[in-house]
């Protein structure tokens, strides 16, 4: 089986934040980074950068957490989608979430997590624009056989992201 | 909050630190709509707040802190800021400008810009959040560094997500070049502007906000974003700066003999293969990219070097810092350049100047001028990269005798210790010179001598002519025709048009807070993608050519603003060592830019602008063209027109 996921090389993130401020901007049309579906943590002395959103999981604990069935499987994106109709901001997926793939609008007052723009994500667009070289965020076919390397490069991530936050020191 | 058709605009934050008084102003429309953003308003409230002759480091010489148009938005490229005074370095009009995440934040914060006056009796901080600011007990930060001051700030806020921007000890001591830092890594530097956030008692500015940027037209103008992105993306240039960074052309630059060694004597170094940014990825010592807010390019190198034991980590080294702290100090451990620029960073130095400065007193000490006490025990020789490290931490310390002379910068230390120092003093109008060959490279001659802060490459980055990607090419001929001759970088024909084309934008530019390299060096983004960007977001619709206008514009402001203090053609010039002295050896041996030659490029320039040639100053005619009426009555006024 194979599935399309946003895959997440944040060796190669700069820290720019276009992906945060696009992905805004296609959401509410205004640029607000707490409407972004992507956080970008960085720690400046250290010189990296480890971009945070959702990954499509296989365990989806937001599913589960969520207490009015706001957060709901699209079976074709193979990705949760939140009902921002229904989502009544009490913030209960947000620490569910342990690729903290969810932020919160403070201003709307609804979570907010990747939709995938649909399918055309325009964060990869805007990653790193110059040509031909790679940027940090992909949209890529994931094959039984990559899985393994996939799930050890979360892993690394989010140890990266534990060791710079718990630092507090993010320049 | 969406569709509203004022936009960006916002508002200013005034801060009086000899009253502590905070207000809030909104920014007039108009305002925006004829200086389009930061650069622009901030030369026009310079104009507005300074009377003539004002001494820089008197407490009425504003600290003007602007956001770009386009900050904080997906525009590419669209993280810099300019922060606006007069300089101490050269007591003229002063921006300087620089990268990060800084401006992004006042926008979030519910500010576009920050106007600083007074001085604090204390050390203070400004601290903004989310539309609220306060001033704040900094005495704990005085005398720390860049990033001992970023963390202790921030752990006293207690949140990690503010943007700093602040002074190093360069800044508290006021050394006459020390810079503003906008991170740890981004670099404002130029002219001494951290001088004056010292003078007024400022260590710092943090911001931090989750407030809304609201754009007139949303949808047109993301897919004007994207485009201009896409536009910016394909150049090769673009590339290259991504790959090997600034510093990527320290290579060729010096293989064709261009590359100003051993204070501006020689223009090839000998080491330039291991001491440039080729090396710095060959050799591993490139250990990531560092993007300013929303950039195509990522052009800033995240290095790291270790000297006996001791690693450093620094944000560059640039193009311009190989020159300042290697090839002119003839440096030939490529670590020595990492660390010090390092350093510079940490005490908020101008690696320019600092590099200049040291230059100048290892040229003292060899011709006799600078001995006994005054060399403090330095033994003043080239390529000595220990005493260098030593030298920048003196220097931002004031400390012994050669430190508070150099932190005077070349200018005043020559004039200190007499002799014929002055002529190995390489600066014009007390600005230490960019590392930029200009007895060779004509339009930057002509550039660097009408550059209204002093001899440096960042008002006008006119490249042109040697640049052969497609987008050069184009721009090349609509500005100068398909003449072969006129590439040349030595020629002295058409430099006006080019150097004319090269600022405007960059001033436009600048007011957007785009970078440079989206339109220059990178010859990609033009007139229209810029109005198209700038209508869209503000809802005050230009054209392409209103926007080229409003950058001649903010030009003409900044020349009215020296001429009133009595600039104008006189100091329209270069450092003596370019005008006189000879290339010694080597292909271009001989080669200088004669004042022949400068004057011939300024009628040209003068004439272009519609100034008059004989004082290079501005008519009633070119400022009312460009609806600077009222400048033109107060210079009338003053018997300056």
């Amino acid at each position: 089986m194979t599935s399309q996921i946003l895959d997440i090389d944040y060796t190669r993130c700069t820290g720019c934040r276009a992906c945060v401020l696009t992905c805004s901007l296609v959401r509410v049309e205004a640029v607000r980074e707490s409407a972004s579906a992507i956080r970008i943590v960085s720690s400046l002395d250290q010189g990296v950068n480890v971009p945070l959103l959702c990954i499509a999981c296989k365990e989806r604990p937001c599913l589960n957490v969520c207490l009015v069935n706001a957060i709901r499987l699209h079976e074709t994106l193979g990705i949760p989608l939140i009902d921002t109709e229904a989502c009544t901001g009490c913030q209960l997926c947000i620490p569910a979430c342990p690729y903290h793939g969810i932020s919160f609008d403070s201003v709307a007052n609804k979570a907010v997590k990747c939709d995938l723009c649909g399918g055309e994500p325009l964060c990869v667009k805007v990653c790193m624009g110059v040509h031909d070289m790679p940027g940090a965020l992909h949209y890529v076919t994931l094959s039984d056989e990559k899985e393994a390397d996939y799930d050890r490069r979360v892993q690394e991530r989010m140890g990266v992201y534990r060791e710079i936050k718990d630092g507090s020191e993010c320049l | 909050m969406n569709g509203n058709a004022t936009g960006y605009i916002g508002q200013l934050l005034w801060v009086d630190l000899t009253k502590r008084k905070l207000q809030t102003e909104m920014i007039d429309p108009q305002t925006v709509r004829l200086f389009l953003g930061g650069r622009g308003i901030g030369a026009r409230l310079l104009w507005d707040l300074v009377p003539m002759g004002l001494d820089p480091f008197d407490e009425r010489n504003p600290l003007i802190v602007m956001s770009g148009t386009l900050n904080g938005t997906p525009a590419p490229a669209s993280g810099r800021t300019t922060v606006t005074c007069k300089g101490p370095a050269t007591g003229m009009y002063l921006k300087v400008n620089g990268g990060g995440h800084f401006g992004a934040a006042l926008r979030f914060a519910g500010y576009a810009g920050i106007v600083v006056t007074g001085r604090a009796e204390k050390p203070v901080s400004l601290v903004i959040r989310d539309g609220k600011a306060e001033l704040r007990d900094a005495r704990f930060l005085w005398g720390k560094t860049i990033s001992e001051t970023i963390h202790s700030l921030k752990r006293e806020l207690g949140s990690p997500g503010f943007q700093v921007a602040c002074i190093g000890p360069g800044g508290e001591n006021r050394v006459i070049y020390a810079g503003v830092m906008l991170s740890l890594h981004n670099a404002a530097a130029r002219g001494g502007v951290g001088a004056v956030m010292g003078d007024k008692r400022l260590k710092a500015i943090a911001v931090e906000g989750n407030g809304t940027i609201s754009l007139a037209r949303p949808k047109e103008f993301l897919a004007a974003a994207l485009k201009a992105r896409e536009v910016v993306a394909e150049d090769p240039v673009s590339r290259s700066l991504y790959i090997f960074g600034t510093s990527g052309g320290v290579g060729s630059t010096n293989e064709r003999h261009r590359w100003p060694t051993h204070n501006f004597v020689e223009d090839y170094h000998q080491h330039a293969d291991t001491v440039g940014g080729e090396h710095l990825k060959r050799g591993g010592y490139l250990q990531g990219r560092i993007g300013c807010s929303s950039c195509t390019t990522s052009c800033h190198r995240y290095s790291v070097a270790e000297i006996e034991g001791e690693r450093v980590a620094c944000g560059g080294p640039e193009f311009e810092t190989f020159g300042a702290l290697g090839a002119g100090l003839e440096i030939s451990d490529i670590r020595y350049v990492i660390q010090g620029s390092g350093l510079c960073n940490e005490l908020g130095l101008d690696v320019i100047s600092a590099g200049g400065a040291i230059q100048w007193a290892i040229e003292s000490r060899e011709r006799g001028v600078l001995s006994g006490d005054d060399c403090d025990g330095f033994s003043l020789d080239w390529d000595n990269g220990p005493e260098m490290l030593e030298l920048l931490d003196r220097i931002a310390h004031r400390q012994g005798r050669l430190g508070d002379l150099l932190a005077d910068g070349t200018k005043r230390a020559a004039a200190h210790i007499g002799g014929e120092s002055w002529k190995w003093a390489v600066q014009a109008n007390g600005l230490e010179q960019s590392r930029v060959e200009t007895r060779i490279k004509k339009a930057y001659a002509l550039a660097f001598a009408v550059n209204p802060r002093g001899p440096d490459h960042l008002t006008a980055e006119p490249m042109l002519p040697e640049f052969t990607t497609p987008g050069a090419k184009e721009l090349m001929d609509q500005l100068c025709g398909a003449d072969e001759r006129y590439r040349r970088d030595d020629s002295t024909e058409k430099r006006a048009v080019i150097v004319r084309y090269h600022e405007d934008i960059y001033a436009a530019l600048d007011a957007l807070g785009l970078c440079a390299f989206t339109a220059t060096c990178a010859y990609t983004l033009r007139d229209h993608h810029l109005a198209a960007l700038f209508s869209h977001a503000t809802g005050l619709d230009l054209d392409a050519d209103q926007v080229m206008e409003a950058g001649a514009r903010i030009i003409e402001l900044e020349r009215a603003f020296n001429l009133r203090d009595g600039r104008d053609r006189h100091q329209d010039t270069l450092p003596w060592r370019i005008l006189n002295e000879p290339v010694k050896t080597g292909p271009c041996e001989g080669m200088r830019t004669s004042q022949e030659e400068l004057d011939r490029m300024l009628d040209e320039y003068y004439s272009l602008r519609g100034w008059d040639t004989e004082t290079g100053r501005p008519t009633r005619q070119s400022l009312v063209a460009l609806y600077l009426d009222d400048i033109a009555d107060a210079l009338e006024k003053r018997g300056l027109l």
